[in-house]
């Protein structure tokens, strides 16, 4: 059961296509950005999620009613549109917001997992060489896309708590990650982390950092307040609240993989 | 025992630019995973691929760089030039502006890299989805050879990443050419960068501190 599948349907193109060019039209600053198509996702799969009773491989989009799949066209577009109105510079010229994040991220990961950082310094990786993808699109290529859904919901669900949680997923990241980094020693002579299939355990490692660096950015920013409008957003348009639908992809939660 | 053969043999990190939609990713793919597919997915930032070729007798190892094609990531472009010895520049003939955009990058790519000797890195200009039939604008052979000589770069091919037309060809031609540079000059630099070195064996003080 992977909700991807839905996103090749042509209807479902035809939707993205009116939603990111309506949202490009209305942001001449950024206009459109590759990348902020994913962002639509998470919200296009929750809304429709209510109208599929059967598997999701044999669902088709177009046998909903046409009002249906207005509602859910305009749902997901004032959701994506309020979501992106928090993190606009990340589309902006030179994509100022991501080169922050990934610098706060470089930070992060230097304070609180020194070892994974003077590996990645001795074999000259630059955290934008992997993190910006991360920040562009909100983790939404890295994770499957139900868990990724589950990730963007607690994110929601807690912005009314303090920084305990920020601690709380800083202590998470870091016991993940030193995990991983015992691993990296194992190969720290062998110049593996300028190699390819390297690459994608470093996402590994770091994809457990970036939800607090977003999730920190999004409370220190003002983000706090666009969050919860998002949240009432998605509760009152009629369809179920984003945290009800997300329990339908609850199957997957986003447990860390250690190889 | 496989990570030490594995350091033993040369690795090229080999860039592959142009404007979005032109099929970098889809050339990368066909060339190290022999699949096509007409699905795009466009590509945020950077992805990677290692292709491992015999070359008389040795083993070479290329690190494709798949960068990004779109305007908004182009500021980026610094950080994945770097340390690279060669590159393709990749347009579709089916549409004349990627071509008109050849130029834009490989100014892009000069202007931020170069090898020690002051030359650019060896690059390699690709005519993509010459499947389509359409292509006018590499129909005159000689005038593609000139637009190679007078805008540096070291040869051109047709190709097609959906019938894998000459990719491997215009890989194997880069490979050529970057060791024929590599010969010489190893490392490829950034202009305008300076390397502090704490052990520098520099002699003495500032003549206006210490005067004695």
């Amino acid at each position: 059961m992977s909700p991807e599948c839905l996103m090749l349907q042509p209807m479902v193109t035809e939707i993205f296509e009116r939603i990111l060019f309506i949202w490009a039209i209305r942001h001449p600053a950024s206009g459109y950005v590759q990348g902020i198509n994913d962002l639509v996702t998470p919200f296009f799969v929750v809304y429709v999620f209510e109208y599929i009773k059967e598997e999701v491989e044999n669902f088709d989009v177009s046998s909903l009613q046409e009002e249906t799949l207005r509602n859910i066209e305009a749902d997901s577009f004032w959701c994506m549109s309020k979501l992106l109105d928090g993190i606009q510079d990340n589309y902006t010229f030179a994509q100022p917001g991501i080169q922050r994040k990934v610098k706060a991220l470089e930070e992060l990961v230097s304070r609180i997992d020194e070892t994974v950082h003077v590996h990645m310094q001795q074999y000259e990786v630059e955290y934008l060489q992997f993190a910006f993808r991360w920040m562009n699109n909100l983790l939404m290529r890295e994770l499957p896309l139900r868990c990724t859904i589950r990730l963007w919901d607690t994110y929601q669900v807690h912005t009314h708590t303090t920084n305990t949680h920020v601690r709380t997923h800083t202590y998470c990241a870091r016991t993940h990650t030193h995990t991983h980094a015992r691993a990296g020693t194992h190969t720290k002579h062998s110049h593996a982390f300028t190699q390819i299939g390297t690459f994608h355990s470093l996402s590994a490692t770091c994809v457990y950092y970036s939800p607090i660096v977003f999730f920190h950015k999004t409370l220190s920013s003002g983000g706090h307040q666009s969050l919860s409008v998002l949240s009432s957003v998605a509760c009152t348009s009629g369809s179920l609240s984003l945290n009800l639908c997300l329990s339908a992809a609850k199957s997957n939660e986003p447990v860390p993989q250690h190889h | 025992m496989i990570m030490m053969w594995f350091c033993l043999c040369p690795l090229f990190q080999v860039l592959v630019i142009g404007d979005l939609g032109v099929g970098k990713t889809s050339i990368i793919k066909r060339y190290v995973h022999q699949t096509y597919s007409t699905n795009y997915r466009a590509t945020i930032g950077v992805d990677f691929a290692l292709k491992v070729l015999n070359w008389d007798s040795e083993t070479v190892r290329l690190q494709l760089w798949d960068i990004a094609g779109q305007e908004r990531f182009g500021n980026m472009t610094r950080v994945y030039y770097r340390e690279a010895m060669g590159a393709f520049i990749v347009f579709d003939v089916t549409r004349p502006t990627t071509f008109e955009a050849i130029t834009k990058w490989k100014e892009d790519l000069d202007s931020k890299l170069m090898l020690t000797n002051r030359e650019s890195i060896a690059t390699v200009l690709l005519a993509n989805k010459c499947d389509q039939g359409r292509e006018v604008l590499t129909n005159n052979g000689v005038k593609m050879d000139q637009f190679c000589k007078d805008n540096g770069f070291v040869g051109w091919f047709k190709t097609s990443a959906k019938e894998n037309t000459n990719i491997s060809e215009a890989a194997n031609f880069l490979v050529k050419h970057i060791m024929a540079t590599e010969n010489d000059f190893l490392k490829s630099v950034v202009p305008d960068t300076i390397s502090p070195k704490l052990n520098d064996s520099q002699p003495g003080t500032c003549s206006a501190c210490y005067k004695s």
